[in-house]
């Protein structure tokens, strides 16, 4: 009987993922959490991670895993007992036990032997753990762990474990006395004590619910989570903790809140262990000073377990079926539209209204797919916190992150894509923008510079910004890099926008030194590259000595828009709806001399620059200008106006990629099937909108 | 007076290891190939406490464990599922039809006994 | 000398709804009770939980608990839990 856990294992790599990225988030909120409440929430949630990979890689027998991972929850064990202090020092070994972890999980799922590198580092690893495992020992002598023993740790001699099911535990058949009885065959002079008087409360008592909880003491040489494995089927159907000897005193003030009567547990505590008498005048004190009341007497039901079992309302779902999904979708939506031409050629009335009702529940299933590729960016962003840091600390600067908008969606397909093209932009940020502490002291600038990653929705598109308070961009060094570098003549004027837009050219770099992080000047044009493919903007924004914006504009979505349809000579094109401004007659916005070879109209106050279509498909045939439309498209603040033969209407495209042959073509984003049967050419507006602009430009300095 | 337990798989080898572990221990045994013969089990004997696999044919274990939970008799029985994958979305059913605990396969006798001396006494 | 209550052999979750209806009637119209548990050689923490209220409660609504029969199995549970049931009487 071979067993397949090939799946099990994949699973495994899954899960461990989210946890240790959860991890690394609760280590980088831990540096900077003040509150110790939330500093133990964290660790608690920390240690429970470490256990669950422990235990799940022990199932597998992945042995490096169980190394690493044994070692790192001995001290986070260590840590929730208040014996230990996760200072930075300590936090930076547990994120990199974090990527060592992953790494190892990895290569163990593909049966594949970690290399001598990473087993030298795993080594390392546990080697520095080891250092704080012996410190811990010698209290004294130690500084930098920050072991505080009189204040948090208690003196008991004993095992203690708060151990208090909630009232439905006898309906749900888990019998708290036969986990007592177990505990009773591994370890060895239990003690328990039974509270019940919850049972005589005004209301009824009903025999099928619970109302007993316990203090249980004893003597063991096992670790905490063996103990804490006894209760494993009870444990999300109850309160439990546990006080190992030595323990620390945020467990026990915790647990004894679980409790509603205090006599009881003071009665309980001292009779689990001697060196409790000190604590039980303590805690008296505390409870007849500061309000530290037990529940109300009517609260009957003890509350649940506070391991955070994040019961998340989510899915998995494959990414393939999804996709699969949108596809299938966007042939209904075509099909939909074909069956609405025919429907409305047979004329019958009663026909044309059940297709429009259709086509409605049509449009919600569209809308309704599309909207379960959306994921919330702020995953995305939380990584980065990693990445300041990490780069911050290489480079000597000091940088505090501003997340904002992290709930912005986007398509799943961006998300991985955007993440690369916004790494090199938050380094290039960290070191080229934001100088180094005293540079900023001597400018009057704080020490701590600040980095802000913004998200937000915008007319169709999603805005990605990425701003830094730190020494802006240099127009006058650019603009002579780019002289130099052949990228611009000389004796071309730019607006500032453009200029800004020049670090984005290949081969420009204006960083005396070249560092190791941001690259030889390959890093920005690979990053518009990148947002180009993805049919997207890169915008800058500057003020010199003040800071630096990039904004990235991305489309909301590839697969089915909203489209607006012309035809040019016969042909059919599509442009997003969001896109369109407005539509006019052509002849009366201007007339026929004045729009003769000028590249721009003027429109009631505003210059518009356009583009006539047909001579950009180099149609020579032209026709008459009374029939032609204008068409005023916008794609962030940039404005241009399209001239077409006709205009179609709103249609909603499915957007069908085009070939690799079309790839190229810049002003061309796609196709779509028409409900005809006809293809039409989905258009750029993004990068027509450029395109009239740079004629326009061009053509006016010329005069 | 010994306790039953009712032990329900396709396999013939597993089922054979954990009566052995389980008989050993000092409990009786009864056991069942699927999720109709259990049931049919239930009515014939008083079961203390259910070991189910996932996975089996005529009737799985997530819909037997909900059927058995039905049985008056059986409603407060303490029940581990047996399964030999980690799916999160199998865990989420068995504990909604009423299933505690959980045990990935293959797992080692001692720790299906250490299992059930955790929810039932001799 | 006053009518006895005695309780099932088996006294887990499946029967103390029944059972604590039953006692829950006979205490009703007493002044003096008597529990025998002698003959009961099954119990969980239910049917612990059940025993607790049945003589604690009699005891704080005042009835005069005349014996209280147990057996090895039962005195050693409750001394695990660390509860007492005693009353002047005990055999």
């Amino acid at each position: 009987m071979s067993i397949d856990l090939s799946s099990a294992i994949a699973t495994f790599v899954t899960e461990s993922k989210e946890l240790l990225q959860e991890m690394e988030n609760g280590l980088l909120d831990l540096e900077s959490e003040t509150s110790e409440e939330h500093a133990n929430e964290i660790i608690n949630a920390l240690f429970r991670a470490i256990h669950t990979i422990k235990g799940s890689a022990g199932i597998f027998d992945f042995e490096h895993v169980v190394t690493l991972t044994h070692i790192a929850e001995t001290l986070l064990e260590d840590a929730r007992n208040g014996n230990l202090q996760l200072g930075k020092e300590l936090i930076s070994l547990y994120l990199e036990t974090r990527d060592a972890t992953e790494s190892l999980i990895v290569l163990a799922a593909s049966e594949t032997e970690p290399d001598q590198a990473l087993l030298s580092k795993v080594d390392n690893l546990v080697a520095s753990f080891s250092k704080y495992i012996d410190a811990d020992t010698e209290p004294s002598s130690n500084q930098s762990t920050n072991v505080s023993t009189s204040d948090n740790t208690l003196d008991n001699e004993r095992w203690i474990v708060f151990f208090v099911p909630n009232e439905n535990v006898l309906r749900n058949g888990l019998d708290p006395y036969s986990f007592i009885h177990y505990l009773d065959s591994e370890t060895s002079n239990l003690t328990v004590n039974t509270w019940f008087d919850g049972m005589f409360e005004p209301q009824n008592f009903d025999p099928e619910s619970n109302y007993l909880s316990f203090v249980l003491s004893f003597d063991c040489d096992k670790s905490e989570s063996e103990i804490l494995d006894v209760f494993e089927f009870i444990q999300s159907e109850a309160y439990i903790a546990v006080l190992p000897p030595k323990g620390s005193i945020e467990v026990l003030k915790h647990s004894i809140q679980r409790y509603q009567d205090f006599d009881f547990i003071i009665d309980a505590l001292r009779k689990a262990d001697d060196s409790f008498l000190d604590i039980v005048k303590l805690l008296n004190n505390e409870a007849t000073g500061s309000e530290q009341k037990p529940a109300s007497p009517t609260d009957l039901s003890p509350a649940q377990a506070p391991s955070k079992i994040h019961k998340s309302k989510t899915l998995r779902v494959e990414a393939l079926k999804l996709d699969r999904l949108i596809d299938q979708v966007g042939e209904m939506v075509i099909t939909g539209a074909r069956t609405n031409l025919l429907a409305h050629e047979t004329g019958n009335e009663t026909l044309i209204e059940a297709m429009a009702l259709l086509e409605r529940l049509v449009e919600n299933i569209r809308d309704s797919s599309l909207k379960l590729r959306m994921v919330q960016i702020g995953e995305t962003f939380n990584k980065f916190k990693r990445v300041v840091r990490d780069i911050a600390d290489e480079l000597g600067k000091q940088v505090d992150l501003t997340i904002i908008g992290a709930e912005t969606e986007l398509d799943k397909t961006f998300v991985e894509k955007v993440s690369d093209p916004l790494m090199h932009i938050v380094r290039n940020a960290i070191d080229h923008g934001i100088e180094d502490p005293e540079t900023r002291l001597a400018q009057g600038k704080p020490e701590q510079g600040q980095l802000t990653l913004k998200a937000y929705h915008d007319s169709g598109s999603i805005v990605i910004e990425v701003s830094d308070d730190g020494k802006g961009l240099d127009q006058e060094r650019i603009l002579q890099r780019a002289i130099d570098r052949g990228l611009v003549s000389a004796n071309q004027t730019l607006q500032e926008k453009d200029i800004n837009l020049l670090i984005f050219e290949p081969g420009f770099s204006t960083a005396e030194s070249i560092t190791n992080i941001s690259g030889r000047g390959v890093g920005m044009d690979v990053v518009k590259r990148n947002i180009d493919s993805l049919r997207g903007s890169v915008e800058v924004e500057s003020i010199q000595g003040q800071g630096s914006t990039i904004l990235i504009r991305l489309p909301l979505t590839l697969s089915i828009i909203d489209g607006f349809m012309f035809e040019v000579h016969k042909e059919n094109y599509v442009i997003p709806l969001d896109t369109v401004v407005e539509c006019l007659e052509l002849h009366e916005v201007v007339s026929e001399q004045d729009i003769q070879d000028k590249s721009y109209i003027n429109l009631r106050t505003e210059v518009l620059p356009f583009i006539r279509l047909r001579t950009l498909f180099g149609i020579e045939e032209q026709i008459d200008h009374t029939r032609e439309s204008l068409v005023i498209v916008q794609f962030g603040t940039l404005r241009a106006g399209l001239v077409v033969d006709s205009l179609k209407g709103e249609f909603q495209t499915v957007v069908k990629p085009l070939g690799r042959l079309f790839e190229g073509l810049k002003c061309i984003s796609g196709a779509t099937i028409l409900g005809s049967g006809n293809v039409a050419i989905i258009l750029d507006v993004s990068a027509l909108i450029k395109s009239a602009i740079s004629v326009y430009e061009a053509l006016e300095k010329k005069l | 007076m010994s306790k039953t337990i009712l032990v329900v798989d396709d396999s013939d080898s597993l089922r054979q290891v954990v009566n052995i572990a389980l008989t050993g221990a000092g409990f009786n045994v009864v056991e069942a190939r699927d999720g109709k013969d259990a049931l049919t089990k239930l009515n014939g004997n008083k079961i203390h406490l259910i070991i189910s696999d996932v996975n089996m044919p005529n009737m799985n274990g997530i819909e037997f464990v909900k059927q058995a939970k039905q049985l008056p008799q059986y409603k407060f029985t303490p029940v581990i599922m047996l399964t030999t994958e980690n799916q999160q979305s199998m865990m989420e059913e068995g504990k909604k039809a009423g299933a505690k605990a959980w045990m990935v396969k293959p797992f080692k006798p001692a720790q299906m006994l250490q299992a059930v001396s955790k929810l039932l006494m001799m | 000398m006053s009518e006895c209550f005695k309780f099932p052999s088996e006294l887990t979750i499946y029967e103390v709804q029944e059972t604590f209806n039953e006692v829950k009637s006979y205490i009703s119209d007493k002044e003096e009770v008597s529990f025998d548990f002698s003959e009961t050689t099954e119990v969980d923490s239910a049917g612990l939980q059940l025993i607790i209220w049945v003589v604690y409660h009699s005891q704080k609504v005042g009835l005069n608990i005349e014996t209280i029969s147990t057996n090895e199995l039962i005195e050693a549970r409750f001394k695990k839990l660390g509860v007492g049931i005693s009353t002047p009487k005990i055999e």
